[in-house]
């Protein structure tokens, strides 16, 4: 089995507060894996700790059953001895070489045959669409095209494991969504493992078997990409991944499979879909997208129907976000135009108009703090 | 767009001190030279809308020519004069045809290019092997290699010349005495009167010059070229061969250029070491044409001084070209310094070399030349020391005055030709790309006009015009050859330090309400202050440790310290030699404690004054963001905006 596992891995700086805290993972053989976290929160520390590009302070990496790195016993594998791949998120292409010697390069340490390897890189630039380009230097080169090099040569030798430190950052929203798609049609095509260290949350959940978020050097949450969408395990979590309305609420009833809170005392009550540890009367922390909500056509004193003032809008073309107001809360809400135009007609709700909503009680999540 | 294909961009050019191009990896999908061409367009738009542009550019020219062109064409009208310079005398090419039929003259040149190779070879390679110690590996001593370099560089070529020449003589020098302690020979072992001796003294020397100049390159090199190598399975010093060097080959290309023609001027080591026995290369020759010979060989010295015009002019133009040319930008970028290179046993092989440099140019030749000022008779080493030496040589008045003259020509020279370099580089850096190549072009003019053929080309130049015979003899003339010397090292000090002030942050000044000189004084100069400092510094230390120039323009109440030394050299004063020049030494030590003060408290000066106006916002200042380089920094390389570093803990 060929896995990486990492073991109560801790790194700091020069005697500095770690940047990474006891984090402890294992990533399956040939899966996807994401490091999503906010800038400073250890993920690209992690990941260059996998590389060999950093020696953990304390803690194990395992790759197979090798142990490649210990903290405590001092024991490391460098990483040229590692026979990984890895993309850079300044490419890292070497001007000197052009573009058939960059993706050539790890090749030369397999001993391949001439023609073999010449072949495979020719393979490798097809695969990535970049034949006509081989003979190029690299800084001729677009910023996607380049990453397309990095690619090629992260991957060129098949190796079982492969590297990407943010990769897409440095490219332009369009082409990341292209590239995106690339990395994982490779990723599949090739059969390695990858792990992947991004910041953008919809680059993590398009491409990932599995998210670990990272926060403070500590891992937050491991799951799905569905599981962290709709499920997040704490604030940090959640706020992360794009809940915009994170509430206080009083548990008013609970029962086995729902309980009912109530925002506040002039404010809506809501029905949230799961059981609750919390006691009636305590406060808890109800998370929900402002693209839960919907407009209601059923008269008020339905389950989670409610009345909000508009306090501002921003129209965003495909949506209409909503700042209101409900009672003595303020929530985010987001509407798509074609419900509006469907209810309001051309007389679209403007600032001080109380409007109709409804929210599923599947959409409101107990969070943990 | 008027962009003729240069793929650097302002100021970036021929410019080996900053050596730190960067680009920032593009954020979209445009090729890297529409952006480069906006703001060379832009930079145009500034400045061809003014005339002082153009004065500037006019004045410059004038400079150029009275103080470049009009010397080393009076070089070549002196090569057909059978008089010495003011004199009337007749045509004749009998001087010439002697030296270009003679075989001593092709041996010369032989021997001149088999120094500078060997000088440039060596010390490039021991530079490279120090930097890559000091910025890749964890070898204990590390950390003090550029103090010591700084120091190195600092020290006039007069001193090793010095030092050494009493430090390896054969029969007292201090380092033979010691070695003779333990193997028991007569003579020797040392002989640094020799071709072996001479290249040695010089690798010392240049060795510190060629570190600080690629040390900027070597810290900013993207780490991840480094990695992306070690990731695909090759070992560090694989990656060193085949990754590295080979990125920074066109810096170590054109810093080895600009080394062999350094070689091909030098003159204080080969002249101090060698010509006593008789070893010459060209500038030594030319001299001797002049002061062994009586009357004076003036068109012989010319006839040749027009061979190393030649050879000089063809580098420059090879140079300037190579340089322009040099398109690797992938210096620079995210940079992480926790990877260095454990090198296990070795690490102390690494120490001990640092060791040895620092013995062998620092600690030795400074204990020599001050023990040597201090024993009263020279090479005899007792535990008696004596004063009697300082005591002899300051109630001289030429020394004295020598010491007066050194300090006026490294304050007021200094600071001339750092004004003059901070105007040059605005103008190459804020002007349309062509007239830049020559403005650019033109300051590095001198660094192919060897200091004593600038210094006869001056005589002949000035003496040649009678209003100006005056000059002749005077301080000031001496001073201005040593401007011109200076110039091609801080129009370059000066480059790094305005490319770090954006022009954006001058444009955003005049949006806001400033005239273009409020805009820049205010804003550039400001920003650019502590580094033409630091320039003014390293220019006053270069011209007074010049001897070359002096040399031959030094009459007898204008004499440099350096001249003064060199006298009592060949008068066989060594000790008063020794503590003349350690007087020298340290004023230079006085003077850099004295900026280094002055740049602290001004650099707190500066800092304070700038909260208010940020804040206040009474000021047309905009926030000033740009980097403020120090002069280490300066010395080494300047970061360009771009290339910050950051810390990247993801």
């Amino acid at each position: 089995m060929a896995d990486i596992r990492i073991r109560a891995l801790t790194k700091s700086f020069d005697g500095n507060d770690p940047v990474v805290k006891d984090i402890t993972l294992t990533i399956a053989d040939g899966e996807f894996v994401s490091l999503l976290g906010p800038s400073g929160c250890g993920k690209t520390t992690t990941l260059r700790c996998i590389a060999g590009l950093e020696r953990p302070s304390s803690g194990e990496i395992y790759y197979g059953g090798t142990l490649l790195a210990s903290g405590d016993s001092g024991a490391f594998v460098p990483p040229e001895k590692r026979q990984m791949g890895m993309v850079f998120q300044s490419y890292a292409l070497w001007p000197n070489l052009n573009v058939r010697a960059n993706v050539a390069y790890p090749l030369r340490r397999a001993g391949l045959p001439t023609d073999e390897a010449r072949g495979r890189v020719d393979t490798m630039l097809s695969l990535v669409g970049l034949s006509d380009w081989a003979e190029s230097p690299p800084n001729k080169l677009s910023g996607g095209q380049q990453q397309r090099v990095a690619l090629a040569r992260a991957l060129v030798n098949q190796p079982r494991v492969v590297l990407y430190d943010e990769p897409l950052s440095n490219l332009d929203a369009l082409l990341r969504v292209q590239m995106r798609r690339e990395i994982r049609r490779l990723h599949e095509q090739v059969g390695t493992t990858s792990v992947y260290v991004t910041h953008d949350r919809s680059e993590a959940m398009a491409l990932s078997d599995r998210i670990v978020v990272l926060g403070g050097g500590v891992i937050q949450h491991v799951g799905t990409p569905r599981e962290i969408y709709t499920q997040p395990a704490n604030r940090f979590v959640a706020d992360f991944v794009g809940f915009e309305n994170l509430l206080k609420a009083e548990v008013k009833s609970r029962a086995s499979d729902h309980f009912v809170v109530m925002l506040d005392p002039a404010g809506p009550v809501f029905k949230v879909a799961s059981a609750t540890k919390q006691p009636e009367g305590s406060t808890v922390e109800i998370a929900v997208r402002a693209s839960a909500f919907r407009l209601a056509h059923e008269p008020n004193g339905g389950t989670n129907v409610f009345d909000a003032t508009v306090d501002g809008q921003t129209y965003l073309g495909e949506e209409t976000e909503y700042q209101l107001r409900a009672g003595g809360t303020n929530l985010i809400v987001r509407l798509l135009d074609s419900e509006i135009r469907a209810i309001y007609g051309t007389r679209s709700p403007s600032n001080g108009d109380v409007i109709r909503l409804r929210v599923n009680p599947e959409e409101l999540i107990e969070i943990s703090p | 767009m008027d962009h003729d294909g240069e793929p650097i961009a302002p100021g970036l050019a021929a410019d080996p001190v900053q050596v730190s191009i960067t680009k920032a990896p593009f954020p979209d999908e445009r090729p890297v030279a529409v952006n480069r061409t906006s703001r060379i367009a832009r930079a145009s738009r500034i400045v061809l809308s003014h005339p002082l542009s153009a004065f500037g550019t006019l004045l410059l020219a004038v400079f150029v020519a009275v103080l470049f062109i009009y010397p080393t064409v009076m070089v070549v009208y002196g090569a057909f004069r059978t008089s010495a310079p003011g004199f009337p005398g007749g045509w004749s090419t009998e001087a010439f045809v002697d030296a270009y039929t003679s075989t001593a003259t092709y041996v010369l040149l032989l021997h001149s290019v088999i120094y500078a190779v060997c000088v440039t070879v060596c010390s490039m390679a021991l530079a490279v092997f120090f930097a890559w110690l000091v910025t890749q590996t964890n070898i204990p001593g590390r950390r003090l290699v550029t103090p010591i370099m700084v120091l190195i560089v600092g020290l006039p070529f007069m001193f090793f010349a010095l030092s050494w020449q009493m430090l390896g003589n054969s029969q007292v020098g201090l380092l033979n005495q010691v070695i003779r302690l333990i193997i028991p020979v007569h003579q020797g072992p040392i002989n640094i009167r020799s071709w072996v001796g001479i290249i040695f003294v010089s690798t010392l020397k240049v060795t510190a010059i060629n570190y600080m100049l690629m040390l900027g390159a070597f810290r900013s090199l993207d780490t991840s070229m480094r990695e992306a190598s070690l990731m695909a399975g090759f070992g560090r010093l694989y990656t060193l061969f085949r990754i590295e060097l080979p990125i920074l080959a066109p810096l170590l290309l054109s810093l080895s250029l600009l080394g062999f023609v350094a070689g091909l001027e030098s003159f204080d080591i080969p002249l101090l070491l060698g010509s006593p026995v008789g070893i010459q290369v060209f500038s030594t020759q030319i001299y001797s044409f002049l002061s062994a010979s009586f009357p004076p060989g003036y068109a012989p010295a010319a006839a040749l001084s027009i061979l190393l015009l030649l050879i000089m002019g063809t580098l420059a133009v090879f140079m300037w070209r190579f340089l322009s040319r040099r398109d690797f930008t992938t210096i620079g970028g995210k940079g992480t310094h926790h990877d260095v290179v454990k090198i296990g046993r070795w690490r102390y092989l690494g120490t001990a070399t640092i060791v040895l440099y620092a013995l062998l140019a620092l600690a030795f030749p400074l204990v020599q030349l001050v023990l040597g000022s201090l024993l009263p008779t020279f090479g005899v080493v007792t535990g008696h020391l004596t004063l009697e030496h300082y005591r002899e040589v300051l109630s001289d008045p030429q020394v004295t005055e020598a010491f007066r003259n050194t300090a006026i020509i490294a304050v007021v020279g200094g600071l001339v030709a750092v004004t003059f370099a901070a105007v040059a580089a605005y103008l190459i850096q804020r002007t349309r790309s062509r007239a830049r190549w020559l403005l650019e072009g033109a300051t590095w003019l001198p660094w192919a006009l060897p200091g004593v053929v600038l210094g006869l080309g001056m005589l002949w130049a000035y003496l040649s015009v009678p209003g100006l015979k005056r000059l002749y003899g005077s301080v000031w003339l001496i001073m201005l050859a040593l401007i011109v010397v200076a110039t091609p090292v801080t129009v370059r000090l000066a480059n790094a330090a305005i490319a770090q002030v954006h022009a954006q942050l001058e444009e955003a000044a005049r949006v806001h309400g400033a005239s273009r000189p409020r805009a820049v004084l205010g804003v550039v100069l400001r920003q650019i202050l502590p580094s033409l400092l630091a320039a003014w510094l390293v220019s006053g230390v270069t011209m007074a440790g010049t001897l070359s120039v002096p040399v031959m323009l030094s009459g007898p109440d204008s004499m440099t310290v350096p001249v003064v030394v060199l006298n009592l050299m060949d008068n066989g004063k060594s000790s008063q030699a020794a503590a003349v020049f350690t007087l020298m030494i340290a004023a230079i030590g006085l003077g850099l404690a004295v900026i280094g003060l002055l740049r602290w408290s001004g650099a707190r000066v500066l800092r304070r004054s700038k909260e208010p106006a940020d804040t206040g916002g009474a000021s047309a200042l905009p926030p000033v963001v740009a980097h403020r380089a120090d002069a280490k920094s300066l010395l080494v390389s300047p970061r360009h905006v771009t290339g910050q570093e950051e810390p990247q803990h993801g």
